[in-house]
This record gives structure tokens, C-alpha cells and sequence, in this order.
């Protein structure tokens, strides 16, 4: 599981019909996060991925990623394309003790 | 799910009978923000209807397999998205023109 900043959202209409379930909790259809690969500091490294939002990250809120097949074993990604998902919202981590990422809230 | 843009089409005659009428399509991986390309390449199955010069996401491995299009068949790259709009930062850095359709940029 990797760590990566929500940076933005991607807007999509046409797609394969299998695409996608119910998004998170709350949400209106799907949302695809433009979300960028961190360190565990938060600081971004400049590559991005396109994540199907399961949690309702806002924008720079730390994620935690869930890539490959294991993206399927939740129960609205079940048997669908889905290989990037944003499963959690990072509150801090801590390095030998001391809180390297800590998100607003 | 990774972001590229569809520059052609690859042709092949000798394949498996399970890729028979299926879109290969060449992709080059691009940069979120700039959207400039990468230099890097990868065909990918169609499941959408993509066109060149367009933005599409593309899922790998094993997920590749779970579109109605790919079921069941040798495919690790699947294009499941048609990108209209993409936000960074709450700066518009995409948007699908009209005439981006059948371009090859």
C-alpha cells in the first residue's frame, strides 16, 4: 500500500460499463482522484495516478493506495476493472517517535 | 488506473483467436499536470471507443481482465475511461475539446 497526496479530480463520461460501483458513503457517482505518490512526510514525487475515491478524500489530504488485483476484494469493486483505490485518509504517521505527517482535523 | 493518450493503432494478424476483433491501441504515457507526454508507450485493449489524440485511464494486470470486452482474455492494459475534464490544484490542466477527437497529437 502506498502513500500519495489527493490533488485533483478527473471528470470522465464515457467508460466501460463494468467501470465502476457505487462510490463512497455518501457520494454522488464515482469520483476519480488525480493523486500524486508521497513520501511519508507528504511530500509529493511528482508522479500521478487516476484513484477511484472509497473514502471522500478532500483535496491534499494524505491517502493511502491499494494497487493490482487487490483492488477488487472490497464489495463495490467486486469482480470490476478497478487496479487503484484510495481505501483510507492518512491522520499521522509517526518515524521512530516523531510525526513526520500529521492532516489538518 | 494511468493516465495516457492514444497517439494510434497497432495491427496484428497472427494472435490468438481470443484477441480476434479487439482494438489494440498505442498508448503514451503522459504527465498529470502537463500533460505532456512521457516518452513511454504501452498498447492497450479498448473498451470504450477511444480515439487518437484523446485522454483515456487504462488499468493493468489482472484487472485488465474484468471488462465485458476483455473477459476471460490475454489482456494486462485496458483502456476503461474516455477523460473529458482533469483538476489539479483547482486549476483546469485538461479539457476535452471538440476537435481533440480524431487528432493524433
Amino acid at each position: 500500500m502506498n502513500l500519495a497526496r489527493m490533488r485533483g479530480t478527473a471528470v470522465v463520461t464515457r467508460r466501460s460499463a463494468k467501470a465502476v460501483q457505487s462510490p463512497a458513503p455518501g457520494v454522488e457517482g464515482a469520483k476519480w482522484l488525480m493523486v500524486e505518490d508521497c513520501d511519508q512526510s507528504g511530500k509529493g514525487k511528482g508522479e500521478y495516478l487516476v484513484a477511484l475515491d472509497m473514502v471522500g478524500a478532500d483535496r491534499g489530504q494524505m491517502v493511502l493506495l491499494t494497487q493490482g488485483s487487490s483492488c477488487r476484494w472490497t464489495f463495490r469493486t467486486d469482480d470490476r476493472p478497478m487496479d487503484t483505490l484510495a481505501v483510507a485518509i492518512v491522520d499521522q504517521i509517526d518515524e521512530r517517535g516523531v510525526v513526520t505527517y500529521a492532516g489538518q482535523g | 488506473m494511468v493516465l495516457g493518450r492514444v497517439k494510434g493503432t497497432v495491427v496484428s494478424t497472427h494472435k490468438p483467436d481470443s484477441l480476434e476483433g479487439l482494438r489494440l491501441l498505442l498508448l503514451e504515457k503522459v504527465d498529470a499536470v502537463t500533460l505532456k507526454g512521457k516518452g513511454d508507450y504501452v498498447v492497450g485493449i479498448d473498451s470504450v471507443g477511444a480515439n487518437a489524440g484523446e485522454i483515456v485511464f487504462y488499468v493493468t494486470g489482472s484487472s485488465a481482465r474484468m471488462t465485458e470486452a476483455t473477459k476471460g482474455k490475454p489482456s494486462d492494459a485496458t483502456i476503461i475511461a474516455i477523460v473529458d475534464v482533469i483538476e489539479t490544484d483547482g486549476v483546469l490542466t485538461y479539457e476535452k475539446s471538440v476537435d481533440s477527437g480524431a487528432q493524433g497529437t
